[in-house]
């Protein structure tokens, strides 16, 4: 990186020989100083003598010879003397002491509401629990509508399905599921009940387009050939 | 023969409902309708057929032109509920299977003991017999 101008002069005009130095690292350790650091450290170490020396076998027997240097001590009773003189003035006596009647005096406070009252914090703040009502409220609306609206259609279909009429429209078409049950059925109605049932189903029109589809030609010709109603009422009043 | 003369016994009106049912048979073999499609499809039909049958009551007292126009009217009315429930192709064959009814029913007075199975959902008639023209109901 090469450094701006401004930083230069102003280096030159504190130190204007340090400026002169080429910039490079003044520092520099052996080729392979590194390489044996680790074993010559350690190697320090083990040279390094400890000033601090405790005689042999001073450890093995120094917690007996605390045990009765504290028997020692008590059975002289020398060590309470060594304590400060105020405390062992003391004695056992309790040093704190409070007015005559102090809690009792606190306890009639507490009960007349002077202590610090406890604060009570809700678990719900009152307006979620509105939020939450109200939401509560429409979810509830809107399922009773729902189920009013599908029991309603139900209903229509249920009060449809269970007319009579419509019943025996169902009930006939599984009566009739094949074409032996359909044959057997037609080949015991009589012309009379089937002439009828034409006259009182169907247009005028569909009755002479289906005896035209029928074979027209093959009708035997009417013997006047007049388009009287009362004529055609006679003859389905002759076969009843 | 025997059901045929426990049959003769009906009254009318039990006579023509079981020219119904047989109707209903009928139409439900060439719809081949489901049976959630029977739930939705029979109490729609069972209006139009009420309709219907309102029209021909009121028929005596009518212009026969004014009849048959009247019926159209209410299959035209009912042709966009049924395709709701069975599709534009198989509204076409309801109202084609009603006519086919009919010309069955028109069949079997020709010739009663010779119901053939050709006149029945599954085909359609080949050779068609001659009909006693004065015997059906024209115009009135």
């Amino acid at each position: 990186m090469k450094p701006s101008q401004e930083i230069l002069n102003e280096l030159k005009s504190i130190s204007p020989g340090l400026i002169q130095n080429d910039r490079k690292n003044v520092f520099s350790i052996p080729d392979t100083y590194f390489e044996s650091f680790a074993r010559r450290v350690l190697l320090k170490i083990g040279t390094l003598k400890t000033t601090l020396q405790a005689p042999q076998g001073y450890f093995s027997t120094f917690s007996n010879k605390l045990l009765l240097k504290i028997e020692e001590l008590e059975e002289t009773g020398k060590g309470s003397d060594n304590i400060g003189s105020l405390l062992s003035g003391l004695k056992n006596k309790n040093v704190f002491t409070v007015p005559d009647g102090y809690f009792e005096k606190n306890k009639i406070d507490l009960l007349r509401g002077k202590s610090r009252t406890a604060v009570i914090r809700p678990m719900f703040h009152k307006r979620g629990i509105w939020k939450q009502a109200v939401a509560a409220v429409v979810t509830g609306i809107i399922s009773i509508n729902a189920l009013w609206m599908f029991n309603q259609s139900n209903s229509s279909i249920t009060s449809i399905s269970e007319d009579p009429g419509v019943s025996s429209y169902i009930r006939a078409s599984k009566e009739y599921k094949s074409e032996e049950q359909l044959n057997e059925g037609i080949s015991k109605l009589s012309n009379d009940d089937i002439i009828k049932y034409l006259s009182t189903n169907g247009s005028d029109a569909d009755n002479e387009n289906l005896i035209s589809s029928l074979g027209e030609k093959d009708l035997p010709a009417q013997s006047t050939p007049s388009s009287d109603e009362s004529e055609n009422s006679a003859d389905l009043n002759s076969t009843k | 023969m025997c059901g045929k003369e426990s049959f003769a016994q009906e009254d009318p009106q039990a006579k023509q409902q079981r020219i119904e049912a047989l109707k209903t048979g009928f139409i439900s073999q060439k719809l081949q309708l489901s049976p959630a499609e029977s739930e939705k499809f029979w109490p729609l039909y069972y209006r139009y057929e009420t309709e219907l049958k309102e029209v021909h009551k009121e028929a005596n007292n009518m212009d026969v032109i004014d009849k048959d126009e009247k019926l159209l009217n209410i299959r035209k009315k009912y042709k966009s509920e049924f395709s709701n429930v069975l599709g534009p192709r198989r509204v076409n064959s309801l109202f084609r299977s009603e006519n086919e009814f009919r010309a069955v029913l028109l069949r079997h007075i020709q010739h009663p003991m010779n119901i053939e199975r050709s006149s029945l959902p599954s085909a359609r008639p080949t050779v068609t017999p001659p009909i006693n023209r004065n015997k059906l109901p024209l115009r009135r």
